[in-house]
Order: C-alpha cells, then sequence, then structure tokens
C-alpha cells in the first residue's frame, strides 16, 4: 500500500497471559471460567487460527481479546500495554472486529457500510474527511469490491458480504484484526478466497490476524500458527509444528471422529467389519480401496479375505472383477461394484 | 431534490389544512390573515389564530416527533416494526392520563378548574410516561441483550395498560367517556400557551436525537460492531431513550395516542430517499411525519361536511398499510441473527 491511506502498522503484539474467559454474571458469585488458562504471545503481522470444538470457547476467547467482554482472569496485552488501561474508544484503533452475524440492511450500500468503519476517526456528525474517503476506497479496492461499491449490501453473495465486513475492518485502520468465523455460511471457493485475503492482509499489510474456523485443511494452508483448544489444554505452534507432535489428535478425542494426516482432516471414524484384497494398478487401486472403507471393508493384503479384487483393462475398458464366495462377477465402475457388494 | 418537492407538497398541503373547516373562508383572506393583515371578519381572524393555526402547527409537531422517535426506536433495537411506544411510554402517558380523569375526577369536577385541568392532564401524561422510561432505564443499564429491552418495555406497557383497564372498571359513565374521548387522539385541543410548552419540549427531544445521529448509523450493524467501533451502548441506550420519551411522551400528553404515524413514516422515508443514513433520514422523517400527520387532520375533518373524525384512528387507517406491506414485501428490510 501507499500514500495516505491505510496504515501498515510495526511492532503490533498481542499477548494473554494466564487468560480464563467465561460469562460475567451479574453478581461475582455468577462468575465463572468456560476456558483457561490461554497463554499466547501473539507477533506483528502474524496470521493466527484458532481452531477447537463448538462450544469450547473460541467465540468467548475473540470476543475477550476484542474487549467486547471483560476476561474472569489473567491479563490481555496490547504492546505491552494491559487492555483495562486502554479506553474503548482507543481500543477501536487498536482492534477491528467481524463478527459471524450476517448483516442485511436495505438501503445501505457497501460503500456506506465500509465508511462506518471510519467511526473512530470521525467528528460528531460522522461526516467523513477527504482522508478519511481515500482509506475507504482502498479497503474496498483491497478486498476486491470495487465492482460493487454502490451495491446495496442486501443484493450480494453471502462471500461478497463477509468481504465488506473485512473491508469496514480494514477501514476502522486497526493493526490488530480479528475475525469469528470468517469462513462459516461460505462455499468452498469463498472460504479459500477469504482465507487466501487475510494472508495476503497479513503479510502485505502487516496486520496481525486472529480467527476462528473449522476449516482445518484451508487454515493449514494460509496461517502462520494455529492454536487448538481442547479439553486438555490449548496447544500452539505451526500447522506443520502440531502435525509433527500429533496434536491434532487431542482436539476429538473421545468423539467418533479422528484425524486423518494424510488430507489433514477429520472424518468419522468407521468399523470395518468385512476384508478385502485389492490388485491392480496403484492408482485404481487406493481409489477403489476408499470406496470399500466406505461400505465397510477393511483392505487387507493377505489371500484369506472375504473378497478379491482384480483390476484390469479389458478391451480397453476400466473393469473391476470381483471373486467372492468362489463366484466371479464383472464390474465397469466402482457404482456397480460397491451397489453389489451392498447387496451381499 | 426530493425534499425540495416534499417541501412544497407539505406547504401545499398546510395550505389546504387551513382553508378546512365547518366555517368557510375563503382562500385569499386566510392569506392575508396568515401575512398578519387583520381582517374586518372578526369571527375568521379568531378561528384562523386560535384554532386552525394552532391545530396545522400542533400537526407538524406531532407527525415529526413521532417519526423521528420511530425511526430511533427502529434502529436501535434492529426491528421493522418496532415504534415510539415500544419501550411503553405512550402507555404509561395514559395511566397517568387514566390517573387523573378517572382515579380523581370524582374529587373535583373538571369543567370548575378550566384550563387548569388540561395542564394537569399533561403534567401527569408526562408522570406516566416518565415513570415507565426509568423502569426501561433501570432495566436497560442492567440487561445486555437489547431483545430483553424489547420485550420488557412492550410488558411494562401491557401492565400499564392493564391499570388503565380496572380504572375504567370502576368509573362512573361520564368520566370513562371523558378518558375515551382523550384515548382517540386530539389535534384541536391546544392553547397558545401549551403549543409553546409542546414546542420548547420537544426541541429539547430533537436536540438530544441530533447528537445520536452518528451512533444510529453505527448501530445499524448492531451492538457487537458498534461497541468494536468505539460506542458506548449503555450511554447511547440512555440518550436515545430520554429523547424519545420527550418526542413521544410530550405528544401523548398533549394530543393524546396516536398509532402507526411512527411504525410507519421512517419506511416510508428509507424507501423515497433509498438510505440508511440517519443524517438523511432525520430529516426526511421530519418532512414525511408532518406530511403524513397533516393528510390524516385533513381527512379527518371529511371535507364537504361537519363530521370529524378521531385522528387516532385516520393515522392507524392510514399506517397500516404500510406496515402490511413492510411485513409483507419487505421483510429482510432488517435481519436480525
Amino acid at each position: 500500500m501507499h500514500g495516505m491511506g491505510l496504515n501498515t502498522a510495526d511492532g503490533h503484539t498481542v499477548k494473554l497471559e494466564n487468560l480464563y474467559i467465561g460469562f460475567p454474571g451479574l453478581l461475582p458469585v455468577n462468575q465463572h471460567a468456560i476456558y483457561g488458562p490461554v497463554n499466547l504471545d501473539i507477533g506483528h503481522a502474524e496470521m493466527v487460527g484458532i481452531i477447537g470444538r463448538n462450544g469450547i470457547g473460541k467465540s468467548t476467547l475473540l470476543r475477550t481479546i476484542t474487549g467486547l467482554q471483560d476476561q474472569i482472569d489473567g491479563k490481555v496485552f496490547f504492546d505491552g500495554i494491559e487492555n483495562s488501561r486502554i479506553a474503548q474508544k482507543d481500543l477501536a484503533k487498536l482492534v477491528s472486529f467481524v463478527s459471524t452475524e450476517s448483516i442485511n440492511i436495505q438501503h445501505l450500500r457497501v460503500i456506506d457500510l465500509v465508511a462506518l468503519g471510519r467511526f473512530p476517526y470521525t467528528g460528531w456528525l460522522g461526516k467523513l474527511t477527504q482522508v478519511d474517503h481515500t482509506i475507504v476506497h482502498e479497503a474496498i479496492d483491497r478486498t476486491g469490491l470495487k465492482l460493487f461499491a454502490h451495491k446495496p449490501v442486501h443484493h450480494l453473495s453471502d462471500g461478497e458480504r463477509q468481504k465488506v465486513m473485512i473491508a469496514r475492518a480494514l477501514a476502522q485502520d486497526t493493526p490488530v484484526i480479528i475475525l469469528d468465523e470468517p469462513t462459516a455460511f461460505l462455499d468452498l471457493p469463498s472460504r479459500h478466497e477469504i482465507l487466501r485475503l487475510l494472508n495476503d492482509l497479513s503479510r502485505h499489510n502487516k496486520k496481525t490476524i486472529i480467527f476462528s474456523t473449522h476449516d482445518l485443511a484451508i487454515a493449514m494452508d494460509e496461517a502462520d500458527r494455529l492454536c487448538l483448544m481442547t479439553d486438555q489444554g490449548f496447544f500452539d505452534g505451526a500447522p506443520e509444528d502440531l502435525l509433527i507432535n500429533q496434536v491434532f489428535r487431542k482436539l476429538f478425542l473421545n468423539s467418533p471422529v479422528e484425524f486423518d494426516s494424510k488430507t489433514y482432516a477429520f472424518r468419522f471414524k468407521r468399523e470395518l467389519t468385512r476384508t478385502v484384497t485389492i490388485h491392480g494398478e496403484k492408482k485404481y487401486c487406493s481409489i477403489t480401496r476408499k470406496a470399500m472403507e466406505r461400505i465397510g471393508f477393511l483392505t487387507v493384503e493377505e489371500d484369506v479375505a472375504d473378497a478379491e479384487i482384480s483390476i484390469k483393462f479389458i478391451n480397453e475398458q476400466l473393469c473391476w472383477q470381483l471373486t467372492c464366495k468362489e463366484t466371479n462377477t464383472s464390474f465397469n465402475s466402482v457404482y456397480a461394484l460397491t451397489s453389489f457388494l451392498k447387496k451381499l | 431534490m426530493l425534499f425540495i418537492l416534499l417541501f412544497v407538497l407539505l406547504v401545499v398541503l398546510i395550505l389546504l389544512d387551513l382553508t378546512t373547516g365547518s366555517v368557510k373562508i375563503p382562500a385569499n383572506r386566510i392569506f392575508s390573515i396568515l401575512f398578519g393583515a387583520n381582517d374586518e371578519n372578526q369571527v375568521w381572524n379568531t378561528i384562523l389564530h386560535e384554532f386552525r393555526i394552532p391545530k396545522t402547527l400542533t400537526a407538524i409537531l406531532a407527525g415529526s416527533a413521532l417519526s423521528v422517535s420511530g425511526l430511533q426506536m427502529q434502529t436501535i433495537f434492529r426491528n421493522p416494526l418496532a415504534g415510539p411506544d415500544v419501550l411503553g411510554i405512550s402507555s404509561g402517558a395514559s395511566l397517568g392520563v387514566a390517573l387523573v380523569i378517572l382515579g380523581f375526577g370524582d374529587f373535583f369536577s373538571m369543567n370548575s378548574l378550566g384550563i387548569l385541568s388540561s395542564w394537569f392532564q399533561i403534567f401527569a401524561a408526562w408522570a406516566g410516561a416518565a415513570a415507565v422510561l426509568f423502569l426501561v432505564m433501570f432495566v436497560s443499564l442492567r440487561v445486555r441483550d437489547i431483545m430483553t429491552i424489547l420485550i420488557l418495555g412492550i410488558l411494562f406497557g401491557s401492565a400499564a395498560s392493564a391499570f388503565v383497564s380496572i380504572l375504567q372498571y370502576f368509573s362512573h359513565q361520564s368520566m370513562l367517556k371523558a378518558f375515551v374521548v382523550w384515548s382517540m387522539g386530539s389535534l384541536g385541543n391546544l392553547s397558545g400557551t401549551q403549543l409553546r410548552v409542546l414546542g420548547i419540549s420537544l426541541l429539547g427531544g430533537f436536540a438530544l436525537t441530533l447528537v445520536t445521529t452518528k451512533v444510529l448509523n453505527a448501530m445499524l450493524l448492531g451492538e457487537t460492531y458498534s461497541r468494536s467501533m468505539g460506542v458506548n451502548i449503555k450511554l447511547t441506550r440512555v440518550l436515545v431513550f430520554i429523547s424519545t420519551s420527550i418526542l413521544s411522551g410530550s405528544i401523548t400528553a398533549f394530543c393524546g395516542p396516536i398509532a402507526f404515524v411512527g411504525i410507519a413514516v421512517p419506511h416510508l422515508a428509507r424507501l423515497m430517499f433509498k438510505t440508511a443514513d440517519h443524517k438523511i433520514l432525520m430529516p426526511a422523517c421530519i418532512l414525511l411525519g408532518s406530511l403524513l400527520m397533516i393528510l390524516a387532520d385533513l381527512i379527518s375533518q371529511v371535507p364537504g361536511s361537519a363530521v370529524v373524525l378521531p385522528i387516532n384512528s385516520v393515522t392507524a387507517l392510514l399506517g397500516i398499510p404500510v406496515v402490511i406491506w413492510v411485513v409483507v414485501y419487505n421483510r429482510r428490510m432488517v435481519s436480525v441473527n
């Protein structure tokens, strides 16, 4: 970025020290921590993803860092200054927030919504100066919304609207941007696009970005660092460090879901009751194996399996030959093969 | 541009309103009286100065105050069906008036008090509105969720109405009629002094509105976003609630309850000006509110006959189609998750 517009922040860090989060009740007795302690030192221009099961307190953690709710115990520092010593008005110039709420207001144009981000800087009537206008336009350009600038927000898709909210946070011109599940409700390409954009903002605009997500695979591609909130504790590191240390297994412990370290995704644990052996070209074998697992067959090497499949080309046509209970059957698609086996 | 058009329309309606009434006064005479001339027909002078001009001014004040108050409520509660009375303010005012007319009516005859009795009613309405306001404020400083405040406001209003019903049940027929007539609303009962008092109190309400314009724009995004942009939510609630109570409480005190203007006009303003910006919507609501109220006054006089309909029913019949349109076609007006 250049010119008088969006600042590139320098040296802004966020530090969480023995932080306990929860819901502050009306009375001190009612206060109870739902998660803690969290210790985390987030460096300048880092992109940090928060992962954890629903209800563990991801949103609460993010809202606490943003100052939308008070911590139960422990401290939050911005550049070494404790957040309780920063006035709400000044905090709004340090941290901006993008919530999961979908904003759907009629007759509100994209450019006007983004301009609301200038709130902490404008006078009592909220009139925009030339500098404000420049920053709003840069935020719109940066998020690729130039063509939508004068459209009303309720005409946009969910993904575009999410970008509008990110543009609004950019216009707020804070060194730290916090996003609560920015990829929820989005289709797959939009999810990639949003996290790519965040990665870009952290590298090129030097924004410190903290976000929560359930999209582990995409977050592993884009985030500098992942934090795992589990019942066994708070783990953090580069996504690859977590892989090496096998931390992901802890995420859904005691649940029917397991981490597949080949696909970086979680999937349902399967009960494989029957066995099959598969022969043939390697790439077709692994595809067929995936289909077999779906219908409850464990692929084994030995010849003692319940069924045997050999994959070969017959008249240049791919063919699955099944030997099962001493009968031979031939299929020309995986679908035909699995349909047959399911009936057995 | 649209503002100028509406302003011209407003002036035309004002003149039309001044010429309408049971006594026919030629338009050219009305003009000359308006511009300070003293007509040789003293009755016409009196009719214009004592009745028609105050009534038209009251209509303008009532329409603009209720519409601005409705706009504030719709934004702060993020609910398209919110109006000036969602906080229970008008019900509180009604309770105050009911206590005066029905509760103490037995002890002294209203007529013997003369002009004093109408002041007594006004202060009772203000006191009732203020009592509900303080209840709502007390809650809103302790409750985080704005929806809870909305529900409690409606419940406070219902409780006040329940008390009114009890008072009605135990009161004499003549008092009952006096109260029912009050509850139908009226623009024409204000003396010059009362009009001045109403004008000055509304000025306070409008001044507060001006201060909250910027914050209300931020509040479009809801309280989470507003807080994250540095808005002091509690202070905002206090300012908006006080301003709305002054605006709608005073109108209820001086004119009786006037329904649906406050809900319908903000929607008309958004529709016509195609914006969500309160810097434009506020003046738009003032113009459109005045327009609608004068139109309602014209209709209530049933041009060409001596019949006068209760203003509250006319505004309801004008406002309800707008609200139906909002509910049926514009459900995405403001979405709350």
